[in-house]
């Protein structure tokens, strides 16, 4: 046999040779899935234990290939269920899946069931996107645990941009038996690979022209999310294939910069504005003087007249439809508005350029070492000698310069004709997102007060507020408001916001008066105020001996808070907190104090800093520590006595 | 077949409307364009100028079809609604029986004095299907911004005229006007009924046309079911053809439609077909003395043995063995197994068709099976009643689900049929009791609680979500270890027929202050409201809790040898009008010691927005009570 699939080998061409493999691997013994094979120590805090799992990259030439996955995983309880499902993600341009599989095994690794082809369903995975993104998603449902199932199925590519990667661990509190990854090409095709996290050096096996490339993995233990930490670190495998093809475009990945010059390539020659266009942007820049305000003008005039919709079809999801596109109907993605303020720029003599972003307010950053494609998203740099303008062009809001947490702190690839590179974008200080409150209280004997709150945001606590309010109708302003003040029960008498232009940061102001019917208890002579009523921290993360992860703060702000009370005549302090608390720690800062400026006024004031930062697991405790004395710092309470 | 055919006769559609629409509304005109608000709606940020749908019917080789052409005018007002320009229309494409086309649309703008139009370009409309039996079709009209109007128009058609598709007058946005007009076949007779909170503002124009103005938006709110039951609508059905002279009934009434139910392939004759339960497991279950101890163990074999699929359905498309060996089905499914074993167990028991909460009602003046979404099971034993819905594991026997309590249900029997109402007062209950004292090693309380029925299941599925630790976490973070060295103990967590128990210690927190010779004490520990769930002033639809509900607290606290009271909050009582409802807080000190006792009961659980405020009170003096403190004193 072997001797026969040596022969083949040599003699005939490369698809053939591929046949064989594949009848090699075919030949694996079956497993036992009998659960009495699970190794005790895979067990532990495990919900489910993947079996194997295998997958296979076939390269059938520099345009095509096929990527098998099979694998079986056992469920041991019902919070392990969800893994019962096979979900194939395709792009229905681009791909095909076919040869779907899947058995179910009982307890002893008896074969209960086969799925049957119409169990399998095909869904629009695109959400609200028109798009080509589609699933074939198919079920195994048992009820009595544990139980194996086993799925496979092949999705077969056309155009190669990217490689299929792998991930050796794919969910927390699933063990793994035993996983392998492998890609098979003739040895002349070029491709990259990277191992991450302590994913093993592959095996390479050269037979004739045919060369595979492996991985396995034994014996990983279940893993379990501890909140505030980073994504959890599994092992994985970047890939990536040296030369792009792509529906008649080619380029290569063998640095950043050919990389770039790829997504250049395909977005040439569509920078064409339509006439009016032309003249429109020439008129309203023949004041400005400088290159900012040119900047400046022409964003809003931008995000003034187009919105954002999200067209991904065939190459669509590459390539930028033109500015006459955009012009016309007034919308467009984050390639289609990216290269239409580009072309506008352009127009009046700013260069600037697309920037490839991998965005999201919880992604990891990139893996800067590794060329390929790790990118979801476009935005646009106005270069500027350390100074440079970077604009996110699917916002209607945000001033030039201004990004947020979906793209900001971050590797992306500036493309560049020639001169592609991987840079990082700003990042934030918790200064940058402020919320500055100060409110007038005047407090009632009976515990209700009127109450006037202003407050100012900035940056991502900006982001935050006006996402959810611009433009709000009065009746789903209070509603919303409602939901964010946190006074048991109160009447919202007035509001107004306001958004603060020509800043460097996003600005916005929001006021509004209430009548409380409860802001202080009453009881007897006494009233009982926690003066911070208005914005107390009380979450303290749980409890965590053996913490693993480190902890990941992502989200630096500062808040201050000045409250004066207008106190009933006669009132007087009976019970007080020691003032002014002091906390400062890696972490954060915080700081509280109440103040009596005249006899019936007495001011609390608090401030917090968080910081962006990420620190070893043994600080969780600290960390703790610090959320704790925060909350209980911000939940004290002041007992007025009224009785003169 | 049938789609091909449609999609011939289609080309004839603009003869077919002629210029009816048109004459029913206000072409556009610039001036529509300087409008920036309207008096009705001062706060709206969309409004609806004009939708206006026109039904034809269609004689095609295998029978009437409708075709409905709707044409649908928005003016947008603040920035934040131009995603509204983004239109999508789902369709339920399965066997052909609903197709869209002929879509066309436009913006208006004014610019510079000037109005510019944009039309719509065809090759920007894309559809596709998103699962075996739904598409949609989506489009963004060009150029919109605030100050544009844009419309579209589109023609649905569907493969039936027998009860064609509502007419929905209002929408979440406010509609200025809204019109609809049939035209049906003449032999055909129609009846319809017009729901929803403003239908009295509901204008007949002329025979088989019917219009709205003014209609306010309509959002959801807390505490109701589904929206659909507010939205002002109009629906058709048709109840007789004239044929030959001679006039037959198509619609039935409700025993004419038990026993078609009874009869059919979906529903009847799913009640007969064998479940193939294990031997061993059969015998366990019907050798039980008692019948109700056989009801129970039956609804458990059933619920842990089946996945809900998640989809809600009252007809059952393939053998119920089918599912029963797949261990998964939808909810009609999983209750005719239920259904089929008790019977097997010669239990009475019979299927209960009703609406979930968040679809329409049914309309007892329409027998019809697409009134209802779901089916759960009745079982009669020697006069006790009880309905059963296997859907979900963690729920015992005796709760339905949430979605489940819709008010009405018909019973579906031969004999005897009719409508029942769905039992309200199902287990909701709460207590807590805390012993707390101060001593030389500072204070120490001891917390334990119990919640029956959905309060134990809200818990526990509180707990499968989040973990027993993060619960714990949730309730205080002071917790420390008994002398078990546990420090938060559960009980009766599987049993879920059964109260869930919990219990913990506290020491040293912050609900209990030291401070200048006095002790300042919050006596609810973290268990006080905190919001109130009403904050709304007024209220547009009514209150519906689905269940009624009870929450006990009761503390005894030690008071230190050196100290006395101070000061105690005052007890009171709130009772709503017809004794619906009452909040109690009863406190008192005897014997060295502060007894305190907080419940609130709610008896109704339907309020109409007139018993709103005295709800909306019912909460603030039950917020305002729960968060008085009590003062202790050293004796001097």
């Amino acid at each position: 046999m072997r001797k026969y699939l040596q022969y083949t080998l040599a003699s005939c061409f490369f698809l053939m040779c591929l046949a064989g493999v594949r009848s090699l691997q075919a030949a694996d013994p079956k497993i036992d899935y009998d659960v009495e094979n699970i190794p005790d120590a895979l067990l532990e805090n495990a919900n489910a234990v993947m079996r194997m799992e295998k997958g296979s990259v076939e390269i059938l030439n520099e345009e095509k290939g096929e990527f098998t996955r099979s694998w079986a995983v056992t469920i041991l309880n019902k919070n392990g269920s969800s893994h019962n499902t096979l979900v194939a993600y395709y792009d229905a341009s681009f791909n095909k899946v076919s040869q779907i599989t899947g058995n179910l095994y009982d307890a002893n690794g008896k074969l209960v069931r086969k799925l049957k082809p119409k169990e399998i369903q095909d869904f629009s995975a695109s959400g609200g996107d028109v798009g080509d993104n589609r699933a074939k998603v198919a079920e195994l449902t048992y009820n009595e645990y544990p139980y194996t199932v086993e799925f496979s199925y092949t999705r077969s590519y056309k155009g190669s941009v990217f490689l299929p990667n792998w991930q050796f661990q794919r969910a927390t509190k699933m063990a793994v038996q035993k996983s392998t990854f492998s890609v098979t090409s003739e040895t002349s095709f070029g491709w990259n690979y990277k191992m991450y996290n302590g994913a093993p050096e592959p095996t390479i096996k050269e037979d004739g022209e045919v060369r595979i490339v492996s991985w396995d993995m034994e014996k990983l233990a279940a893993t379990e999310y501890e909140s505030y930490s980073p994504e959890v670190d599994v092992p994985f495998i970047l890939t990536s294939p040296e030369k792009i093809v792509w529906d008649g475009y080619v380029g290569n990945s063998s640095t950043w910069q050919e990389f770039g010059q790829f997504s250049y390539e395909l977005n040439k020659g569509r920078q064409n504005l339509p006439d009016e266009l032309k003249e429109k942007v020439h008129q309203m820049t023949s004041n400005a003087s400088t290159v900012r305000e040119k900047i400046d003008t022409l964003y809003k005039y931008m995000q003034e007249n187009t919105r954002y919709v999200s067209i991904q079809l065939g190459i669509g999801g590459w390539q930028t439809f033109d500015p006459e596109y955009v012009y016309r109907n007034g919308y467009g993605d984050c390639k289609a508005l990216s290269n239409y303020l580009h072309s506008m720029l352009k127009e009046v003599g700013v260069p600037s350029h697309t920037v490839l972003v991998q965005a999201g307010s919880d992604e990891n950053d990139i893996k800067p070492e590794f060329v390929g494609d790790q990118f979801n998203h476009v935005i646009l740099v106005v270069p500027n000698e350390g100074d440079s303008v970077w604009v996110e062009c699917t916002s209607s809001e945000n001033p030039a310069g201004y990004l947020g947490r979906f793209t900001q702190d971050r590797h992306v690839l500036i493309t560049k004709d020639g001169e592609s590179k991987l840079v990082k974008t700003p990042t934030a200080y918790p200064e940058d997102n402020l919320q500055k409150r100060s409110a007038d209280i005047n407090l009632k004997s009976d515990g209700t007060a009127e109450a006037k709150v202003y407050t100012r945001y900035t940056g991502y606590q900006q982001d935050r507020i006006r996402q959810s309010v611009r433009g709000l109708n009065d009746r789903d302003m209070e509603k919303w408001l409602k939901k964010r003040i946190h006074i048991p029960s109160y009447d919202l008498n007035s509001y107004d916001w306001e958004e603060i232009t020509g800043n460097v940061l996003p600005t916005y102001d929001l006021n509004y008066e209430v009548f409380a019917r409860k802001w202080a208890s009453a009881s007897g002579n006494r009233l009982f105020l926690a003066p911070n009523t208005l914005n107390p921290k009380t979450d303290v993360p749980e409890k965590m001996d053996d913490r693993t992860q480190p902890i990941a703060l992502d989200y630096p702000y500062l808040d201050t808070d000045t409250l004066t009370y207008h106190l009933p005549e006669g009132y007087s302090i009976e019970s007080m907190p020691e003032m002014p608390v002091k906390i400062e720690t890696v972490f954060g800062e915080y700081e509280a104090n109440i103040v009596m400026k005249n006899p019936t006024t007495l001011v609390y004031s608090r401030k917090l800093k968080m910081e962006k930062i990420e620190l070893p697991a043994k600080s969780y405790n600290d960390f703790r520590e610090f959320k704790k004395a925060v909350s209980k710092a911000d939940r004290l309470q002041i007992v007025l006595n009224g009785k003169s | 077949m049938l789609s091909f055919l449609i999609v011939g006769l289609l080309l004839s559609s603009e003869l077919l409307y002629g210029q009816g629409i048109e004459d029913r509304i206000a072409p556009f005109q610039k001036e529509m364009l300087e409008v920036t608000s309207y008096p009705e709606f001062p706060d709206a940020g969309a409004v609806i100028l004009s939708d206006v749908g026109t039904l034809k019917s269609l004689f095609v080789f295998t029978g009437w079809v409708g075709m409905t052409k709707v044409k649908r005018r928005i003016h947008i007002l603040s920035e934040s609604e131009i995603s509204r320009g983004d239109v999508e229309l789902f369709y339920y494409y399965k066997g052909g029986s609903e197709s869209i086309n002929q879509v066309k649309g436009r913006t208006y703008n004014l610019v510079e004095g000037d109005t510019i139009v944009s039309e719509l370009n065809e090759e920007d409309i894309y559809s596709e299907t998103l699962d075996e039996e739904y598409a949609r079709m989506k489009f963004s009209l060009p150029n919109v911004k605030a100050g544009s109007i844009f419309e579209y128009e589109f023609i649905r058609t569907e493969a039936n005229l027998f009860s064609p598709s509502p007419w929905f007058f209002q929408s979440d946005i406010p509609t200025l006007v809204s019109d609809y007009q049939v035209f049906l076949p003449a032999n055909y007779d129609y009846t319809y009924v017009v729901l929803g909170s403003d239908s009295e503002k509901l204008e007949s124009v002329s025979d088989g046309n019917w219009r709205m103005e003014n209609l306010p938006g309509i959002t959801e709110e807390p505490y109701s079911s589904g929206l659909m039951n507010y939205l002002s609508q109009i629906r058709l059905q048709l109840q007789g053809v004239t044929q030959n002279g001679s006039y037959k009934k198509v619609l039935e009434d409700w025993p004419s439609f038990t026993k078609k139910l009874l009869a059919s392939d979906f529903m009847g004759k799913k009640f007969k077909q064998k479940v193939k339960i294990k031997s061993d497991e059969w015998s366990v279950l019907s050798n039980l003395s008692e019948d109700k101890e056989k009801m129970v163990e039956i609804y458990n074999h059933v619920k842990d043995k089946m996945t809900w699929d998640g989809s809600h359905s009252y007809l059952c498309f393939r053998k119920t063995n089918d599912a029963y060996k797949e261990q998964k089905g939808t909810s009609a499914e999983i209750n005719f197994i239920l259904l089929n074993l008790l019977r097997k167990a010669n239990l009475q028991a019979d299927p209960v068709l009703i609406s979930t909460r968040d679809m329409l009602m049914p309309i007892k003046d329409f027998p019809l099976a697409t009134a209802f979404n779901h089916v759960i099971i009745h079982v009669s034993i020697g006069g006790e009643e009880y309905f059963l819905d296997a859907t979900d594991p963690q729920r015992p026997y005796n709760l339905l689900a949430f979605e489940d309590l819709h008010q009405i249900g018909w019973l579906l029997r031969k004999e005897n049929p009719g409508w029942v109402n769905i039992p309200n007062d199902y287990p909701a209950m709460q207590g807590i009791n805390v012993l707390a004292n101060i001593d030389e090693d500072g204070f120490e309380a001891g917390l334990q609680g119990y919640s029956e029925g959905y309060y134990g299941l809200n818990i526990r599925r509180a707990i499968d979500e989040i973990g027993v630790d993060e619960y714990a976490n949730s309730l205080s973070t002071s917790m420390v270890e008994d002398e078990n060295g546990e420090t938060f103990h559960l009980e009766n967590l599987e049993e879920i027929d059964k109260p869930l128990k919990w219990k913990y210690q506290l020491e040293e927190n912050e609900y209990v202050i030291e401070s200048n010779d006095r002790i300042y004490i919050n006596p609810m520990f973290g268990f006080e409201l905190e919001e109130n769930p009403f904050m709304s002033k007024e209220r547009y639809h009514p209150v519906d809790f689905g269940h009624t509900f009870q929450q006990n607290y009761s503390i005894t606290f030690l008071i230190p040898e050196d100290y006395e009271v101070e000061s105690l909050p005052e007890s009171q009582r709130y009772i709503l009008p017809n004794r619906v409802g009452a909040f109690e807080y009863v406190v008192g000190e005897e014997d060295g010691r502060i007894q305190m006792r907080s419940s609130v009961k709610i008896r109704e659980t339907l309020f109409i927005p007139e018993g709103y405020f005295y709800l909306r009170e019912l909460y603030d003096k039950m917020i305002t009570k729960q968060s008085e403190q009590w003062v202790l004193r050293k004796k001097s």
